[in-house]
């Protein structure tokens, strides 16, 4: 399988988490969006582990080094939303602006 | 610890110990005053009786934590003599003063100053070390602010007690690089070694003694720094008494006698010392001569009778000088305490509030009278003996006979004899507004108490009797030299030669006749004609220096205002500005961040992929 293939999914993946990064209101859809964009990132360090076929398998190390943080960072995510939505009644993530520093 | 520092630190431990426990009891702080220099004059008198010293070079190795302390001491004839009259005199103002600061309600650290003064002059009489020197000068420099400035409720007070202090510091700057410049050449700080190594050489003596002499000027008020003196009225008059006779204008004369064979290598300082003294003499005597104020008239005659004594030194006569320092502490001292004591009766030191006091205050008339003729100099008071011998010294230059040119002396011997003319006419004067005619004012007078007239009569005493010390030829500069750290040859006689004397008597009665007819209250100026401000020196002052001071204040609150407190208050406006600026982008807004972040990489790669292209 030529390289460029797993390469055009994981842009494809990082670029659809990039979007719902940006555009999405609702908090656990941004959390996901990020997942997407791991998980591209993942499809490109197996591809290349793959390609290059080296000893060590840093590659995918690598990945499961980066499905572990993301595991901890979904963990820590959804139990912060879970607190706003306690206290706030709504996970909308442009309403969260209460640590902003107002004008002098 | 050796007698000399003894009798430094007697009353100066009475100031200390009079400030602590003066405050509970005003009778203990009276006993305290007076124990100080009394404590003083009995140590002094020990010594006196010592003489001739075994060992009159005492460097007492009073070692302190880090450094030796600079104690060293020399007691010979003139530390002695010297000590003797600056603690005779602080003791009678002590006395005086329980009498006539009675109302005054610092009257604790008024005494307690006085006290301090005299240490601190005693302190320069016996210095043997420079340093220890300087430390008493400047002390007594500190004394003179606070004293003048005693009634502070005053503006005129609190202004002449400044002017007090800036004029003789001026004068300070030259004194204390002279010091450190005879240090530096000499190599020791030991006063009888550095002056001896420093009049071998020319040079090095002429330098030194210049920049000394500019303190002696501002210290014992010689032209152009004796603006101060006048002024220094403003204080209580014990106050005047002890700086116009013991302390403080003593110190500069002192010291250069003190200095003497230094500034007898450097003829071009002595010429100085000459004309400055001449101006000096005759100018202050004359400015006497209009004054409408009692003490006022008196501080410019101590300025012309300082200035005797700068111009016997000048002219090479040492011993004259001392003798006439000597005298004129005692009759000027009485006069000043005469004077507080017709203030303290009438309430004024203006000239026609006072007049016709004769028969309310008897011994004040009679004591203040022997001052005043002493002043004048008429056998066979103290003053007449020790003018005459100032007259004698600058004959013998005239002569040629010392180390100045002829001419110096000429100058000295006319002037001198003209301002006794002058003195006497303004003594006369004085004599006949305060005593003679009829009694001006209101309200009864009445002798000052025992307490304030028992110092006058002591100080009559030595202004009667101790002229004649000057009839024994060898008397008195025998006893001023001996064991004389400096020796200066064979000591000249200090008796009055007739020519001399035919010629001050003939001064003194034209002088008399130029009194008497100013001797009616209404020749009595009202103190503003520029002869009676002091021939205009305080405004040349003004423009000179006080006015160029003041455009350079204004230049500088200008450049500080407009150049450095705005840059100042720029850097910290536009540190806020810039802040606030960039606060708006702190808006709360995760995904504006994110896309920030993310628009900053996107140019961080392009930007790579393009350098690494080309």
């Amino acid at each position: 399988m030529h390289l460029s293939l797993p390469l055009l999914l994981s842009v494809s993946l990082f670029g659809i988490g990039v979007y719902g990064l940006l555009v999405r209101r609702n908090a656990i859809l941004v959390l996901m969006s990020v997942e997407l964009m791991l998980n591209g990132v993942n499809v490109s360090l197996v591809a290349f582990d793959v390609f290059w076929a080296e000893a060590l398998r840093a590659g995918q190390s690598l990945a499961i080094f980066v499905i572990t943080i993301a595991a901890a960072e979904i963990g820590l995510g959804l139990a912060i939303l879970l607190l706003l939505y306690r206290m706030r009644g709504s996970i909308a993530i442009d309403e969260a602006t209460d640590l902003r520093e107002d004008a002098a | 610890m050796t007698a000399p520092l003894v009798m430094v630190l007697i009353p100066a431990v009475a100031a200390f110990v009079g400030l602590l426990v003066g405050g509970m009891s005003r009778a203990a702080a009276g006993a305290i005053a007076v124990a100080g220099p009394l404590g003083a004059l009995v140590v002094a008198g020990l010594l006196a009786t010592e003489q001739p010293w075994t060992d009159p070079i005492v460097d007492t190795g009073f070692h302190g934590v880090l450094q030796p302390f600079p104690a060293a001491t020399v007691v010979d004839g003139l530390a002695v003599s010297v000590a003797l009259m600056v603690s005779f005199v602080a003791t009678l103002v002590q006395i005086y003063s329980i009498g006539y600061m009675k109302a005054e309600p610092r009257y604790s650290s008024y005494a307690a100053f006085v006290s301090l003064f005299t240490a601190a002059m005693l302190a320069v009489v016996v210095a043997g070390d420079l340093l220890l020197l300087v430390v008493g000068w400047e002390v007594m420099g500190l004394c003179s602010y606070l004293l003048i400035g005693q009634n502070w409720e005053r503006q005129e007070a609190r202004r002449a007690a400044v002017k007090a202090f800036l004029v003789t510091k001026v004068g300070d700057i030259g004194f204390i690089v002279g010091i450190v410049v005879l240090i530096g050449a000499t190599g020791t700080t030991l006063v009888p070694n550095a002056v001896q190594a420093a009049s071998s050489d020319p040079t090095v003596a002429t330098v030194a003694s210049g920049l000394i002499l500019l303190g002696v000027l501002g210290k014992s008020a010689q032209f152009p720094l004796h603006a101060w003196l006048p002024d220094a009225m403003a204080g209580p008059s014990p106050v005047s008494a002890l700086i116009h006779a013991a302390t403080m204008v003593a110190a500069g004369v002192y010291v250069v006698a003190r200095f003497y064979p230094m500034f007898l290598a450097a003829p071009g300082v002595l010429t100085a010392m000459a004309v400055i003294a001449c101006i000096t003499m005759l100018g202050a005597a004359v400015i006497s001569l209009v004054q409408s104020d009692l003490k006022r008239v008196l501080a410019w005659s101590t300025v012309s009778q300082l200035a005797y004594m700068v111009a016997a030194l000048a002219v090479g006569s040492r011993d004259a000088a001392v003798f006439h320092l000597l005298s004129h502490a005692f009759f000027k001292a009485l006069l000043f305490l005469a004077a507080g004591a017709i203030i303290h009766a009438v309430g004024s030191s203006a000239l026609r509030d006072i007049g016709g006091l004769r028969r309310s205050m008897p011994v004040t008339f009679m004591t203040m009278t022997i001052g005043l003729l002493a002043l004048v100099g008429v056998f066979p008071l103290a003053g007449f003996f020790s003018k005459e011998s100032v007259l004698v010294a600058a004959e013998h230059a005239a002569a040629g006979d010392e180390v100045v040119a002829p001419w110096v002396g000429w100058l000295v011997l006319v002037v001198a004899v003209v301002t006794i003319a002058v003195t006497a006419a303004y003594a006369v004067r004085l004599w006949m507004l305060t005593w003679a005619g009829p009694r001006r004012g209101n309200g009864p007078i009445h002798e000052a108490p025992p307490v304030m007239y028992l110092p006058l009569v002591l100080l009559a005493v030595p202004t009667l009797l101790f002229g004649f010390t000057a009839l024994d030829v060898s008397a008195l500069p025998t006893w001023i030299q001996a064991n004389a750290t400096e020796p200066l040859g064979t000591p000249a006689a200090l008796t009055p030669a007739l020519v001399t004397i035919a010629l001050s008597v003939v001064a003194l009665l034209i002088g008399v006749g130029i009194g008497w007819r100013s001797r009616l209250p209404s020749a009595i100026g009202d103190g503003t004609s520029i002869l009676a401000r002091g021939l205009g020196v305080d405004a040349a002052y003004d423009w000179l220096v006080v006015r160029p001071f003041l455009v350079l204040v204004g230049w500088t609150t200008e450049f500080d205002q407009h150049v450095i407190q705005r840059t100042v208050s720029g850097v910290g406006s536009g540190t806020a500005a810039t802040g606030g600026r960039l606060q708006r982008t702190q808006r709360g807004d995760v995904q504006r961040y994110v896309s920030t972040a993310l628009t900053a990489l996107i140019v961080a790669v392009v930007i790579t992929l393009v350098t690494v292209a080309t």
